[in-house]
């Protein structure tokens, strides 16, 4: 029997390679675009990809407004799973009642009550889909049916695409793509590395049921795996690599099967909007943000970062009104937009009293070092390399540190001491500000911490927040 | 004077004798060895090597490490890389005052 082969695709043309960092860019720019979603792209591609994937396509496809509804569905499951577990009991005896209370408070009306029926019509007919305490903030999807969803629409075509191509090609330019890709995805990335590793501390510790408190942190971090999901996501690189190969290589040079092509293109569609929660007969949605403020930074080599920032309104706005609101991509509070611009809504106290280090930092930078001090009414106590001049000269060494006393009416007085990294900040352009030290065209960050009041000079000070003290602590590196 | 690091708000500390009481091993977080992570900003202090283990020291908050062979070193996305030789360490995250409880430096 005569078999038929194909030549793998093994070099691109001059034309392909050029239009490498074109396609990345548009790529970028349709997930970061705040558009609003293309309704009917999206269900097309939701429908098809569960039929690639094997299943019967959700009756229906609920769209929600921001990620404020996002995370009333992980609570209502948190708590139900909780209940189910007596870990917590409800005052009432009726949890349906019960779980619409407690989420109703944080979520302001903005979550249509059937997101919360359908979780917790989903929860509630199979155990082993239940929430695991400190993982509530996981219970998006059903696991099985995303992974089947991914296999038949990303991985399966990826693979194809391997095969037609080798894999020298489509690991270089799969490292290309992904090392162009991973600064402008950056920040989401690294928040989401960040919500794994607090749920799963937090589960180890204990700290599953739901606080209120947690709600905004919660927000913040799903508004992160929107981003992730369209930006940044692990998967992102194969599917900017497997449009490349479809939309400007050309489908007809590569032996793919053309069913691989139509499998990418719905997966595309799919995701063409915000974050989904795939479930058997159902399937959640959420646009796009309506406002989303970027700052771009560009280091040395030439890298364009992008992170969040906006002081005169939130960074991220949603259909909904929910805003989050970033400095230097840095994530401050989650304010209703008509809260006003940050720099109103400032007080010393409310900078002082911020249990955030980072946060701190770059709010000081916003309102103002020496304003912040002298607001504060600070005394400065003991000072290591300062410049010449008085206590409000900026200082000219990075070894400067300094021990500062701000006194409270009525009240014990803080004692913070000023340090400075000892690493030069590679993003030079990110150094304007206060919360930086900038000497001879190098930057470096700067961070006061909190101490006890008893403490009368730097070397105790920073050797006390090290459970150390001054004789004992002696770093041979720090960085 | 013991072999001592600091790599923004976390102290690392070489000791003599590996402490008996040792608690669960920390998971490593797709292949890093997270010492600490930021909540405001994500970045992370994180070995990539093999060979180095992270446990739970009962009751306290600091971290036992070990590392064995050539070495490790400890990276993060601010500060400059910091090299830690084979041998037994505690890692402690840096810490604030606050009159209701000493917590660690979060960022």
């Amino acid at each position: 029997m005569a078999t038929m082969t194909r030549r793998r695709y093994g070099r691109l043309t001059k034309h392909a390679e050029g239009a490498i960092a074109a396609h990345l860019e548009a790529r970028i720019a349709q997930s970061l675009s705040t558009e609003p979603a293309d309704r009917e792209r999206v269900e097309r591609g939701i429908t098809a990809c569960y039929r690639f994937a094997g299943c019967e396509p959700p009756k229906s496809i609920l769209w929600i407004d921001s990620p404020a509804a996002m995370v009333a569905g992980p609570i209502a499951a948190g708590i139900i799973d909780c209940w189910a577990r007596g870990v917590f009991i409800p005052a009432s005896g009726r949890v349906a009642e019960d779980v619409a209370e407690y989420v109703r408070p944080y979520i302001a009306g903005s979550v249509p009550a059937t997101v919360i029926d359908l979780v917790r019509a989903a929860v509630g007919s199979d155990p082993s889909t239940w929430a695991r305490p400190g993982d509530i903030w996981y219970y998006r999807s059903d696991e099985n049916l995303t992974i089947a969803l991914r296999n038949a629409c990303g991985n399966a075509v990826e693979e194809a695409i391997r095969a037609a191509t080798g894999n020298r090609l489509y690991s270089r330019l799969r490292d290309e793509i992904g090392n162009n890709r991973s600064r402008p995805g950056g920040s989401a990335k690294r928040a989401v590395g960040t919500a794994r590793f607090t749920a799963k501390d937090d589960a180890r510790r204990g700290n599953g049921l739901p606080r209120p408190l947690d709600f905004n942190w919660t927000i913040h971090r799903t508004w992160d795996y929107v981003l992730h999901g369209r930006a940044g996501g692990p998967n992102e690189g194969d599917r900017c690599l497997t449009s490349f190969f479809r939309d400007v290589v050309g489908a007809a040079k590569l032996s793919t099967p053309h069913e691989m092509w139509e499998r990418s293109r719905a997966f595309d569609d799919m995701r063409s909007a915000g974050e989904l929660w795939p479930h058997r007969g159902f399937c959640i949605v959420t646009h796009p943000p309506v406002e989303l403020h970027l700052e771009v930074v560009v280091d040395e080599y030439g890298y364009r970062s992008l992170g969040l920032h906006n002081a005169a309104g939130p960074a991220v706005v949603w259909r909904d009104g929910t805003a989050q609101w970033y400095l230097n991509d840095t994530y401050i509070d989650s304010a209703p937009a008509s809260a006003g611009p940050l720099q109103s809504r400032l007080t010393a106290d409310r900078i002082t009293t911020m249990p955030n280090a980072e946060k701190r930092r770059v709010l000081v930078s916003l309102y103002g070092r020496n304003r912040y001090l002298r607001d504060a009414h600070a005394v400065r106590l003991d000072a290591e390399y300062p410049p010449p001049g008085n206590e409000w000269t900026p200082p000219t060494d990075v070894r400067y540190r300094a021990l500062w006393r701000l006194d409270q009416p009525g009240d014990e007085p803080i004692v913070v001491v000023d340090v400075i990294n000892q690493t030069p900040e590679p993003f030079g352009a990110v150094a304007d500000g206060e919360a930086f030290l900038a000497i001879d065209g190098r930057v470096w960050r700067r961070y006061m911490l909190r101490v006890p009041p008893t403490m009368t000079n730097c070397a105790e000070a920073v050797a006390w927040t090290c459970g150390k003290t001054a004789a004992t602590y002696a770093p041979q590196i720090e960085s | 004077m013991t072999f001592q690091v600091r790599q923004g708000d976390v102290f690392i500390e070489r000791l003599g004798d590996r402490p008996e009481a040792v608690g669960a091993e920390i998971e490593r977080d797709n292949g890093r060895l997270l010492l600490a992570l930021g909540e405001a900003t994500g970045h992370a202090h994180a070995i990539l090597e093999q060979g180095v283990s992270l446990f739970i020291l009962p009751e306290t908050d600091d971290r036992l490490l070990l590392v064995s062979g050539s070495g490790a070193r400890l990276v993060h996305e601010e500060h400059a890389p910091i090299s830690l030789p084979a041998g037994s360490y505690v890692v402690r995250r840096q810490v604030e005052y606050s009159p209701e409880a000493i917590r660690p430096v979060a960022d």
